[in-house]
């Protein structure tokens, strides 16, 4: 059964690492240009040249599918950042503070957790522009609320816990018991959700971006190379079968990866 | 009884408040003139044109006045006039909801009924086997992208095998593939919850009390556990609703349907602010309302919030 | 005759097979026609998977690997699923460990009967037969309760209820998963009263699992002993609690607490002196009532109560948790200064932070302190490890690496690290065994031999207090309603309630005598 389990880490993990890999250096993967086509190589099927075949301006698709990874991923992964940040900061202060600052900041989360999360990225979009940094800043603040709310949940159970009961009886300040109690019992929960996360930003983010508020073209990102391909949904399956496929292998290998490492550190 | 009800009422009714206001100090008051945000950073400014737009929106009266004035139309249904068509907001989104909600109710109808059967299954089956694939689904189907999987189906059910129209505009036909797009990760959505909760409750010494007393897997699992972790669930399919309206976005543009997901995206896209404010806080509304009513009707299921409510 | 049940080599594992020991590793068992048989052990022994073994309740991952169970004759170890359903409820009842969440919160006492009744063969039970069934069970006003929810409920009514369930099809044997262990000590004793009664009755066989000597001792026909999965000892209850033969019966009696002998104590200097305490918390709920009492130096004080007594709310007062309403806690006539008094909570497995290093654990009050520099902090934090009895290479162990007697020594050893007056001990060993609860007593009364600091020792227990306290006080609803030295207060109770709480304390006679 662990064998089996482990089997299985090692294809989500394959996808992380060539998906990472495209994103930190696309030239070593595929030296072509993305944004340069062949007229005379139009729409050609998946083969041995083009692998993932090419699109209406003879422009090969693999080539474009690893140079849309740097924004893709970079996107989702500031988007989880700004979130944990963000939403870690306001958690620690609300469940710290306790009383009136407490139920204020609680209540602001409660409004942003009543709006849809993906209406409220768009909301932010609208505001900031299109544009690979806008939205992930926009899929980070929707994301932080819940952040906020899990952060001060874990900072109030570890304040009435045992050991900083013993903590407080030993004399020990309260600003020692938070850095070295609470803090860092309160991290795992927010680690884990973080993980959660990111396999949420990156389909949210291609979401975005298909929509047509991603980078604007002709720079290619996953969700826009899937939405330039729709024209040809009859003809020419490939320009938008392949690069959907790239985004779910990316989200399904992180959050299976995510599970293991949740599971894992559970039954720790 | 009565005052708990009208204490949610009151609570809902604050956050909705505070979505207008959070939007309104958002679109109008925040950073840039909204003018600005609907030309656009890309498009040059012209001075006489921008102040000819804020007189022609009213934008040039004091923000308090616009403020309090605009709420006031609003909870009569009136949201203004849109930046981008000119036609009235309230009416417009009245005209595309019904399509959305058919759309929603569509995918909702297939999502509930599929997510309870995978949860219960996965919990009372003893083949393991059956159990971990049951289990693995939703996390799966969470995995794919909306806007892909609707493409995907068009490509295969449209173009493929040509069972289902592209872009026809009415009757069920239409609907069938747009809303098994949706349906696919709100089943999911249902089926996790439901089983995380089952998978707790099956746990519990009652469920063994239940069985001791010569009930069966089944029994145990329908009589008492899913009593137990309906509530969640339920919870769950309020959000699920404020989840499928932003879905229908994604959605809505894939199968070229008119509703309210493609207002959202146009209005994003042209900045019409006031159509964006409208669909925020008619979307914030709802789900709060649907919430709202789970919440009161948590009591009638759960004896011991009764006596709380009370 | 063949017994009404026989258990021959049972053997269950959890998990794949080939992995570890077995969680009931071979394990024989008779249990006669209506007869109490016992099966007493310590948690981790086996004890509650094989009741659940014996009711076709094991979990999913939980497997029979071996061994023949034969139930009135036939066979019954591998049964299918189906089968199972026929035995159970109407041939064998089990009654599971905690009242609190045995019964479905959102169903009434009247629906969850009916349902008992239904399976087992009445098939639309009237009015009068839900309220014979809560009758036969004690239940005074049957049909007012039948209304009732389970939190609506005390402990013993649910456990009664439960029982009543459990009866509803006239079984030949019930299995019960350590019944009363959840409640407090007075209710124990009615329970298992009203088990012994009905079972005396209806003829019914009981399989009592349970990890008191004493509840086996009064209750039990035939006792088994049950450790790392195997009966160690079985035969009739005289004889192994008697004259028992396996060295870990022998053990486990010697575990036992016994009350303090020799002349009563001489009255010492006071050390810490509570008077009218008070505390009212936020909403009302008055926690303590204007207690008093003395504390001497190097002694112990012993502070009985049940649940909800207020004795917890004491121990926060006096180390400083929360503040009283009114009344005062004075240290050698003084407000109590920081590092004096020291305290040691009921559950180890939340009192040390599962991230923090043992040796971080035990330092932790020597760094508040700011006492010493870093290399003597560790000097004196092995010193301690020492004194508790733990080896040195616990200090860069984790507590999720230790046992639950372990964890409870390091606590000690971070309450003794700033040599204090007084440590406050809050239920210091009810959660852990028998074995492990006798092994922490005998440590703390070394260290007060040693170091000559006070215990305020605060426990539900009575057995445990009297082992370890010289002089002891008897709370009820806030109050202290008797104090006295441990002898004369165990020898003439003049309280109601401390006569109550004496004559519950199973296996009394033997055990007091």
């Amino acid at each position: 059964m662990t064998f089996m389990r482990r089997l299985g880490v090692v294809p989500s993990a394959l996808v992380l690492l060539a998906a990472s890999a495209a994103a930190l250096a696309p030239g070593l993967l595929s030296p072509a240009d993305p944004l340069r086509g062949d007229l005379t190589q139009r729409l050609l099927p998946p083969g041995t040249a083009h692998p993932f075949g090419t699109d209406e301006l003879g422009r090969d698709v693999f080539t474009r599918v690893v140079h849309g990874s740097a924004p893709s991923l970079q996107a989702a992964v500031i988007a989880v950042g700004v979130a944990v940040l963000a939403g870690s900061a306001i958690g620690l202060v609300a469940g710290t503070a306790r009383g009136r600052l407490d139920g204020l900041v609680m209540r602001a989360v409660e409004v942003l957790l009543a709006v849809p999360s993906f209406l409220l990225i768009l909301v932010v979009v609208a505001v900031l522009g299109p544009g690979t940094r806008e939205v992930a800043l926009a899929v980070g603040v929707s994301a932080a609320a819940v952040f906020s709310r899990v952060m001060r949940a874990e900072v109030v159970r570890v304040r009435g816990s045992g050991y900083v009961e013993a903590a407080a009886v030993c004399g020990t300040g309260r600003v020692t018991v938070l850095l070295t109690h609470v803090l860092p019992n309160a991290a795992g929960p927010v680690a884990a959700l973080a993980t959660l996360e990111l396999g949420n930003a990156v389909l949210t983010v291609a979401a975005v971006s298909f929509l047509g508020f991603g980078a604007p073209p002709p720079a290619p990102e996953w969700g826009s190379l899937v939405a330039a391909g729709r024209p040809f949904l009859a003809s020419a399956w490939w320009l938008t079968t392949v690069p959907g496929l790239v985004v779910a292998a990316v989200a399904l290998a992180v959050n299976h990866l995510g599970h293991v490492l949740r599971t894992r550190s559970e039954t720790r | 009884m009565g005052r708990f009800v009208a204490r949610r009422l009151a609570q809902a009714a604050a956050v909705v408040l505070a979505v207008y206001t959070l939007t309104f100090a958002v679109f109008y008051l925040l950073p840039a003139d909204p003018v600005r945000i609907m030309i656009g950073p890309e498009n040059g400014v012209d001075e006489a044109r921008v102040s000819a737009l804020r007189a022609e929106y009213g934008l040039d009266r004091p923000a308090a006045e616009r403020y309090i004035g605009g709420l006031l139309h609003a909870l009569h249904g009136d949201f203004g006039t849109s930046f981008q068509t000119g036609r009235e907001v309230g009416a417009t989104i009245a005209e595309a909801a019904p399509r959305t909600l058919a759309l929603a109710g569509g995918a909702l109808l297939l999502a509930l009924p599929l997510g309870f059967l995978i949860a219960w299954w996965a919990a009372h089956t003893r083949r393991m086997w059956l159990r971990r694939s049951l289990g693995a689904l939703p996390g799966l189907s969470l995995s794919v992208p909306t806007f892909w999987l609707g493409l995907v189906l068009l490509q295969a059910f449209s173009f493929g095998l040509p069972l289902f129209p592209a872009r026809a505009e009415d009757g069920l036909a239409d609907l069938v593939l747009p809303a098994v797009t949706l349906a696919v990760p709100s089943s999911a959505f249902v089926a996790q919850v439901l089983l995380e909760r089952l998978t707790v409750e099956m746990r519990q010494p009652y469920v063994d009390t239940a069985r001791a007393k010569g009930a069966s897997r089944a029994r145990a699992v329908t009589a008492h556990a899913l009593r137990n972790a309906a509530m969640p669930a339920l919870t769950m399919t309020a959000l699920l609703v404020g989840w499928l309206v932003s879905g229908s976005v994604v959605v809505e543009t894939v199968f070229a349907r008119n509703g309210l997901g493609r207002l959202i995206e146009s209005a994003v896209t042209t900045r019409d602010l006031p159509m964006l404010q409208a669909l925020v806080v008619v979307t914030t509304a709802v789900v709060t309302l649907l919430t709202l009513a789970v919440d009161v009707a948590h009591p009638l299921v759960d004896p011991r919030l009764r006596e709380r409510a009370a | 005759m063949t017994p009404l049940l026989a258990v021959r080599g049972l053997t269950v594992r959890y998990g794949p097979p080939g992995r570890g020991r077995p969680a009931v590793d071979g394990a024989d068992l008779t249990v006669e026609a209506g007869e109490i048989v016992a099966v007493v052990g310590e948690s981790g022994s086996g004890k509650s998977t094989l009741a659940h073994a014996l009711a076709g309740l094991l979990p999913d991952t939980a497997r029979v690997t071996g061994g023949v169970v034969t139930f009135g004759g036939e066979r019954v170890d591998g049964l299918r699923e189906r089968a199972w359903r026929r035995l159970r409820g109407r041939r064998i009842a089990f009654v599971p460990q905690d009242p609190g969440t045995a019964l479905n919160p959102l169903m009434t006492v009247r629906a969850q009967l009916a349902e008992a009744l239904r399976l087992t063969g009445t098939p639309r039970p009237g009015e009068d037969a839900l309220e014979e069934a809560l009758g036969r069970v004690g239940i005074p006003d049957p049909a007012a309760l039948l209304g009732r929810y389970p939190h609506q409920l005390s402990g013993g009514f649910r456990q009664r209820v439960l029982l009543g369930m459990a009866l509803a099809g006239r079984p030949a044997l019930l299995i019960a998963d350590e019944p009363t262990s959840a409640l407090d000590t007075t209710v124990q004793k009615t329970v298992l009263d009203l088990v012994q009664k009905v079972a005396a009755r209806d003829g019914t066989s009981v399989l009592l699992i349970t990890h008191d000597l004493g509840v086996a001792a009064d209750r039990a026909d035939r006792v088994a002993v049950m450790t790392e999965g195997r009966v160690v000892e079985e035969g009739p209850a005289e004889q192994v609690l008697g004259s028992p033969q396996a060295a870990y019966t022998r053990l486990l009696l010697r575990s036992a607490p016994q009350p303090l002998t020799g002349p009563a104590p001489a009255p010492g200097e006071p050390l810490l002196v509570v008077r009218d305490l008070r505390k009212v918390y936020p909403g009302g709920t008055i926690a303590v009532e204007g207690a008093s009492f003395t504390l001497d130096r190097a002694s112990t004080l012993g502070l009985v109560g049940a649940s909800g007594s207020g004795k917890s709310t004491i121990a926060r007062v006096v180390t400083g948790l929360v503040a009283p309403t009114s009344g005062s806690v004075l240290l050698d006539g003084a407000p109590v200064r920081a590092g004096r008094v020291q305290f040691v909570a009921q559950n180890p497995y939340a009192s040390l932070d599962p991230l923090m290093s043992v040796g971080r654990i035990v330092a932790e009050p020597l760094r508040a302190l700011r006492a010493g520099t870093r290399a003597e902090r560790r000097e004196r934090v092995l010193r301690l490890l020492e004194d508790v009895g733990l080896p040195p290479e616990v200090a860069r162990r984790r507590p999720s690496a230790l046992s639950g007697g372990q964890r409870q020594r390091v606590a000690i050893a971070r309450a003794l690290a700033p040599s204090p007056d007084v440590i406050v001990l809050d239920e210091p060993v009810s959660a852990l065994d028998t074995v492990t609860q006798a092994q922490i007593l005998a440590l703390l009364r070394r260290l007060q031999d040693k170091h000559g600091m006070a215990y305020l020792l605060i426990s539900h227990d009575l057995a445990v207090v009297a082992a370890a306290a010289e002089r002891l006080a008897v709370m009820r609803d806030g109050r202290i309603v008797e104090s006295g030295p441990t002898a004369d207060v165990l020898a003439a109770p003049a309280a109601p309630f401390t006569r109550e709480l004496l004559a519950a304390i199973p296996g009394g006679p033997r055990r007091g005598g």
